[in-house]
């Protein structure tokens, strides 16, 4: 356990999480003030303080939840490190595992992001308007984001000090080779490609013609049977190697942190396009910025994970 | 015309998405029946449900009775009691390992350390219930083993007659 807290990228991350958390404490409680008091229909010195502070506040919030999306990566790259000092682990998919906090952890971290993501749409509405008409709802939000923030602060303490640095753990060719089961759904890599590619033009053609929930569920499918591609089809490509199946080997040196890039486009497009069609579906607001950015991001994901194999094709003039 | 080519590109998308999906689930199997890859033979802790018995193909789901094989290759097969691992390994020969569950300790060990009761309620009715601990009444694996390859247990009317009808402990 004291190699692992002694680690310098885990005493970084926790140190930037801990700062992270307080600035959002801070938040916390003038939102509490804010939430108690707020009446936009006054005009008393008291209302127009808690104006001037409900702005800065969600400065504070906006500057702490754009440092969450980021440390995400960050946490990424430590437990990666972890991996020399946890015996069998050749990468981050062994140390994940290596308690039952790991997958918990991950999960709970990129659905704050979503959820972060969403806060940041709504308060951006919020302060475009000139009487903040999303004031309460988007205060109350932020309480729950808190929370939820606030668990996994403590998955994060809890994951870190129960990592055993005795016990052997398994890598990655095992939890996601033959032993570990496969592609799931009864899919395999043709029917499994096939979804893939059909789904992101369903959802460039739902997006288009404006069909915001075949966008909704089309990209929840997407971000699925994108994660088993990449994992079970595309990962073989960047590794080069038809056996080599795992979604962390590609965040190291040795394949160019490409993995940084994949799963930043893949989580980032479906990401903001759910983001924007939420906003659409509840507030009515059209946030067509947000929705081509997220496009974009999609196509870019499908050109990079196609890319490897047509370069594998050409160079080698095989598929894997 | 650029609305009705989208929404017939766009049905005609849809209806591919179902149609592999459908194919998808059409070859699903399920329930799995191996766990590969157990080079060391040790015990391979399942989940209910999570994988079929080898021999009736009905879903290890109550753990109490289950048991499990291990072979040289490592290949580890899953039963939902012990007396279908009997019958499913009666021509194997390159069985390395067998666990079992105990009612009594709940824990997995090597079958053949294990003590076997003949009047337990056990999920295929063969009536094999294994014990970590022994006590009167029970017997052991090789004995389980001649007893269920003979036929000689609860699924027998005349043995269920002669066992549920008298005490075992005299």
């Amino acid at each position: 356990m004291d190699k692992i807290l002694l680690n310098s990228e885990v005493i970084i991350y926790l140190l930037s999480k801990s700062l992270m958390m307080l600035l959002l404490f801070v938040a916390f409680l003038y939102s509490v003030v804010i939430l108690k008091d707020w009446d936009f229909n006054q005009f008393t010195p008291k209302q127009f303080a808690l104006e001037n502070r409900s702005y800065l506040v969600s400065v504070i919030i906006v500057f702490a939840l754009i440092l969450k999306s980021f440390l995400i990566l960050y946490f990424v790259h430590t437990i990666d490190a972890l991996s020399e000092f946890v015996p069998g682990a050749m990468c981050a998919a062994g140390v994940i595992k290596a308690n039952i906090y790991g997958n918990y952890l991950l999960v709970l971290s990129l659905a704050s992001i979503f959820l972060s993501f969403v806060w940041m749409s709504i308060n951006a509405m919020d302060i475009k308007s000139l009487d903040y008409p999303y004031m309460r709802l988007k205060t109350i939000f932020f309480m729950i984001l808190f929370v939820l923030l606030v668990v996994e602060y403590g998955l994060d303490w809890l994951y870190f000090t129960h990592i055993d640095t005795q016990k052997a753990v398994s890598c990655c060719s095992v939890i996601y080779g033959k032993v570990g089961g496969g592609i799931p759904f009864g899919l395999d890599s043709v029917k499994l490609l096939v979804l893939f590619y059909l789904l992101f033009v369903l959802i460039v053609l739902s997006v288009w013609m404006r069909y915001v929930y075949i966008s909704a569920i089309s990209t929840l499918m997407f971000l699925v049977v994108g994660y088993y591609s990449v994992v079970y089809f595309f990962g073989t490509y960047i590794y080069e190697l038809p056996t080599h199946k795992c979604p962390f080997c590609m965040l190291q040196h040795y394949y160019h942190y490409v993995g940084y890039l994949v799963w930043g486009l893949l989580f980032g497009g479906v990401f903001l396009l759910l983001d924007s069609l939420i906003m659409q579906i509840f507030f009515k607001e059209k946030s067509i910025h947000l929705t081509k950015v997220a496009t974009v991001m999609l196509l870019l994901f499908v050109a990079l994970c196609s890319g490897y194999v047509m370069v594998y094709y050409i160079k080698n003039g095989v598929f894997l | 015309m650029k609305q009705i080519v989208g929404k017939i590109l766009m049905f005609v998308v849809i209806i591919a998405i179902i149609i592999v999906m459908f194919l998808a689930f059409g070859s699903s199997q399920g329930a799995n029946y191996v766990y590969k890859g157990n080079s060391s033979f040790s015990v391979v802790p399942i989940k209910p449900k999570e994988y079929q018995c080898s021999e009736c193909n009905m879903d290890v789901e109550d753990m109490k009775y289950a048991a499990e094989v291990v072979l040289d290759d490592g290949r580890t097969y899953f039963f939902d009691e012990i007396g279908c691992l009997v019958l499913w390994s009666k021509d194997k020969i390159n069985i390395v390992k067998i666990y079992t569950k105990t009612v009594d300790t709940h824990k997995w060990i090597d079958a053949h350390k294990a003590y076997y009761s003949r009047i337990d309620n056990t999920p295929m009715g063969y009536g094999f219930g294994a014990y970590e601990h022994p006590k009167s009444g029970l017997i052991s694996f090789e004995k389980m083993r001649e007893l269920m390859l003979q036929g000689q247990n609860l699924q027998d009317p005349f043995v269920k007659k002669s066992l549920l009808g008298k005490d075992l402990a005299k």
